[in-house]
């Protein structure tokens, strides 16, 4: 891998080691990208792929700096030896920077046209008119309307997908050589990921850009790199060109990358005849939030339009869709977390819009929550055994040392060490926390959990482990669990059955096996080519599905689909025992 | 805009009402007769007596007191000083001008000083350069305020004989000399106000340092000022506004140790005097007079803060 300084690559970097004070977390990595060439710079978090991306632009966080080794950008060393200024020259203009969280990288406070134009501003001595010309072409390129309208507007009116868009677009504006794409994508969900991939993949190759797509999950990137590079712990493990590493990988982390991105064969948790545990029919929830979202003004946000489902006892049923689609809302409103306007919810025969506050308290012992973001869902003043001791602080029946030992007990069940119970949380990992608040849901022995994204914030050789983790412990206390993710793959690993949804409603309904095997509804077959996975064949491993999902959309009328205001009447029909699919018109 | 005004000077109306009614049974409840006051203190003839307090209203019983006085309020009136005989209204505007002169330029100096610094501390966090400055508004932080401005009397006053020490000219009556005046007490004022107010602009600024926008701000080639002012500054001063709209409240209110060190002619110090004497229009005016200077800072502020925070709806 290592090249010399004349052989035309955008970029070279050899032996490079980061340190932060003594400790190394990045060590003799050598990389090179040529022009115009995707190169996607893969591992966990921690394994320190981020700070390559910042040290090549200078902006290594408080504490660290390169070590060793030297970093070559277009025949000029940048290795911390340039001057802030002429540091300052490449940055914007040569070298560009997106962020994962497209949420936090906007700055909050300044319109969008300000943002965007402001590095140009300081790069060229163009004029202001034809600097605002450019940001409009540039906003075009990355597919968003009326640009003019667009740039007075502040961040905080558009959504995660659309800022990270306009980022690309702000970063794109200088055509720089290189951009570094830090996991550009991490935060959005299936659909919008691909779409923002594929945009960047596509403004880059029609501005002549290298790209280093840095990312944790190797499925994602893979369909769009040419060179992959695969990082563990600081160090380079394999690298070279994704035919190569996707088809025959060396080393066993990146054999263990794979298999995390391949996640095995669906073992589906099939559930117990009878009368179902929980059922809701004709559900309805309404939000009239004036400031939820600022482009629409004070509009009532109806999250959930009409929606029926049933879990039975035992069984994990997936609610998939994307962001918006209600899928969470749903989650809340069962457990009393949100308004239900109409609808009616029973559980266990119990209707929850009229029971008793006794009898309601009985009940949340008994429906228990794992949310997504185990860095946020974990009261930070509060110890882990404390937190999951929590749960049963209604069983009066218990001391508080009884309770304790069963939070102990419990998190020997999630596989976590006894001493965990005497931490804090910002001390555990990501796994580890979701681990945590798995054995706070479960400690009651709940009948149903409702599991709102529990994998998605967490690295994918963690998901296999986390979802391993929930098939084990359903095997042994016997839940239901009600699984909420915008990712149908994941969805298929665990779930007997799925109800897909779209904007408020189902689109589509049925056992897991059989949608995965014959999709109806067009959204259903958009959401499952939105989440790509590899898999096995002849040659090694593929991608498995990379039609892309920009500028699709049949022009099939037999099936509903909300896409504007008025999307008309619509109904649910079984196409084949126990599968339904959303149509137009009236049953 | 108009409409989020509207609405919140309708609101402020009950707020008025109660304060009114606790205005008027507290300084009912001091002790003390302003009648034997206005008589010298010391008097046994108890005919003179009664009548004086027949002609201050006073022998009229409570709640007809307060009847008459809010019928007066409402014709804006606010009655006479007892002590004085000056109207109430006058006294209050001419005693606030000295104190919001005062308080005025000592904030807005403040903010001139803690701005920067507080910008600047962040910016070399854990530098030397930082470690001075928590060091200085530490020091400054726990000296007390009056005693400072006696030390800086003493200084600049007494030994050095720059600056007058007792007494006060208009600023309008005559700029220069009126300027010479406020020199010290506005100097005591903003000194306590930059220790504190440069500290919260210190933590604003650190905490959004961390953002990623901030680090995309520097990978976008910006120079280190721009991405100071114009992404951390606008991002961090809202925890600052705050501070700013409490302190101003509260010093517009009466900065009464302040103005009885530097014997300024202000409105904390009229509070104090009409309280010792008894005063009742001129107490009630000035309590009513001062929680509308609390209404319409907290107002101004609210309206400044969807200037530095889009996403602040004035509805």
């Amino acid at each position: 891998m290592i090249r010399g300084t004349d052989t035309g690559q955008v970029l070279t970097i050899q032996n490079l080691e980061i340190s932060f004070g003594a400790l190394a977390v990045v060590k003799g990595v050598d990389l090179s990208v040529a022009p115009g060439e995707i190169l996607a710079l893969v591992g966990e978090s921690g394994s320190g792929k981020s700070m390559i991306g910042r040290a090549i632009m200078g902006l290594l966080p408080g504490g660290g700096r390169v070590s060793g080794g030297r970093i070559t950008f277009r025949n000029q060393e940048v290795t911390g030896a340039l001057p802030s200024t002429q540091m300052r020259r490449l940055r914007g203009k040569e070298i560009g920077l997106i962020f994962q969280e497209p949420l936090s990288s906007l700055n909050p406070n300044m319109r969008i046209g300000e943002q965007m134009c402001e590095a140009m501003r300081a790069h060229t001595d163009l004029s202001e008119d034809k600097i605002r010309e450019r940001a409009h072409e540039m906003l075009r390129q990355v597919r968003l309307d009326n640009p003019e309208q667009l740039m007075n507007r502040y961040p905080h009116e558009f959504s995660g997908g659309m800022r990270q868009r306009i980022m690309i677009a702000s970063v794109m504006m200088l055509k720089p050589a290189l951009l570094i794409a830090d996991e550009p994508t991490t935060a959005l969900d299936a659909v919008v990921q691909r779409e923002v991939l594929d945009i960047i993949a596509e403004v880059a190759r029609a501005n002549g850009t290298a790209v280093i797509l840095i990312s944790h999950d190797l499925a994602v990137v893979a369909a769009y790199a040419a060179q992959i590079a695969v990082m563990e712990k600081g160090v380079l493990v394999e690298a070279g060109s994704a035919r190569a590493v996707l088809g025959c990988p060396q080393h066993a982390y990146t054999q263990k990358l794979l298999a995390a991105a391949q996640l095995g064969a669906p073992e589906p948790v099939k559930g117990a005849s009878g009368p179902p545990l929980l059922s809701v029919e004709g559900l309805q929830v309404e939000f009239s939030d004036k400031q939820m979202f600022g482009l629409f003004g004070k509009t009532v946000n109806r999250a959930v339009k009409d929606v029926s489902l049933s879990v039975q006892p035992g069984e994990f049923v997936g609610l998939a869709g994307e962001s918006g689609s209600g899928k969470s809302t749903i989650g809340r409103a069962i457990g009393k977390l949100a308004p239900m306007k109409v609808g009616r919810v029973t559980f266990d025969g119990i209707d929850l819009a009229n029971c008793s506050a006794a009898n309601e308290r009985r009940l949340r012992q008994r429906i228990r929550f794992v949310f997504q973001d185990p860095f946020s869902s974990l009261n930070p003043r509060m110890r882990v055994g404390r937190i999951v001791a929590e749960g049963l602080r209604h069983d009066r029946g218990l001391s508080a040392a009884e309770r304790q030992a069963r939070a102990i007990d419990m998190l020997e069940a999630v596989g976590l060490p006894r001493t965990m119970a005497a931490r804090f949380p910002h001390a555990l990992s990501g796994g580890q926390r979701q681990r945590v608040a798995i054995a706070r849901a479960l400690i009651s022995r709940p009948d149903l959990i409702i599991a709102d994204e529990p994998v998605s914030a967490l690295d994918v050789t963690i998901q296999a482990q986390i979802l391993m983790l929930l098939k084990s412990l359903q095997r042994e206390f016997g839940f239901a669990c009600l699984f909420i993710s915008h990712d149908l793959h994941i969805v298929e690993q665990l779930c007997a059955r799925l109800y897909v949804l779209h904007k408020g409603r189902v689109m589509e309904q049925g056992e897991t096996a059989q949608l995965f095997a014959a999709p109806r509804h067009p959204y259903t077959r958009r959401l499952m080519s939105a989440s790509p996975r590899l898999e096995q064949d002849a040659e090694g491993l593929q991608l498995a599905q990379t039609q892309p999902v920009l500028g699709r959309h049949d022009s099939d009328t037999t099936f509903y689909e909300d896409s504007g205001d008025n999307a008309g009447p619509y109904h649910l029909a079984e196409t084949a025992p126990g599968h339904f699919v959303a149509l137009r018109g009236t049953a | 805009m108009l409409t989020f005004i509207l609405k919140r000077v309708l609101m402020s109306i009950p707020t008025f009402a109660i304060v009114a009614v606790i205005i008027f049974t507290l300084v009912r409840a001091l002790p003390g007769d302003p009648a034997l006051m206005m008589l010298g203190g010391n008097i046994d003839d108890e005919a003179s007596l009664a009548q004086m307090r027949a002609q201050l209203g006073l022998d009229q019983p409570v709640p007809v007191q307060f009847l008459a006085w809010l019928r007066e309020v409402f014709s804006g009136n606010l009655g006479t000083s007892i002590m004085t005989g000056q109207e109430v209204s006058s006294l209050l505007i001419q005693r606030f001008s000295v104190t919001a002169t005062v308080v005025l330029l000592a904030i807005v100096s403040a903010l001139l000083v803690s701005i920067p610094a507080g910008l600047l501390a962040a910016h070399r966090h854990n530098t030397r350069t930082d470690y001075a400055i928590v060091l200085l508004t530490i020091l400054k932080l726990s000296m007390p305020g009056f005693w400072v401005g006696l030390m800086l009397l003493v200084l600049f006053g007494a030994i050095l004989g720059w600056l007058p020490t007792v007494g006060f000219v208009s600023v309008s009556d005559d700029l220069g000399r009126g300027m010479m005046y406020l020199i010290l007490p506005v100097t005591s004022l903003a000194l306590s106000e930059i220790a504190v107010l440069t500290r919260m602009m210190r933590a604003g600024s650190l905490e959004v340092m961390g953002k990623d926008y901030i680090t995309h701000a520097r990978a976008k080639g910006l120079t280190e000022r721009k991405v100071l002012w114009r992404h951390v500054f606008p991002n961090a001063f809202a925890p600052t506004l705050t501070m700013v709209g409490i302190m101003l409240a509260g010093l517009l209110a009466g900065a009464a140790v302040t103005e009885t060190v530097f014997t300024l002619p202000g409105l904390g110090k009229l509070l104090v005097d009409s309280i010792y004497a008894r005063d009742y229009p001129v107490l009630q005016g000035a309590l009513l007079f001062i929680a509308a200077v609390y209404v319409l800072t907290n107002l101004a502020i609210d309206l400044t803060y969807s200037f530095f925070d889009p996403k602040v709806r004035l509805t």
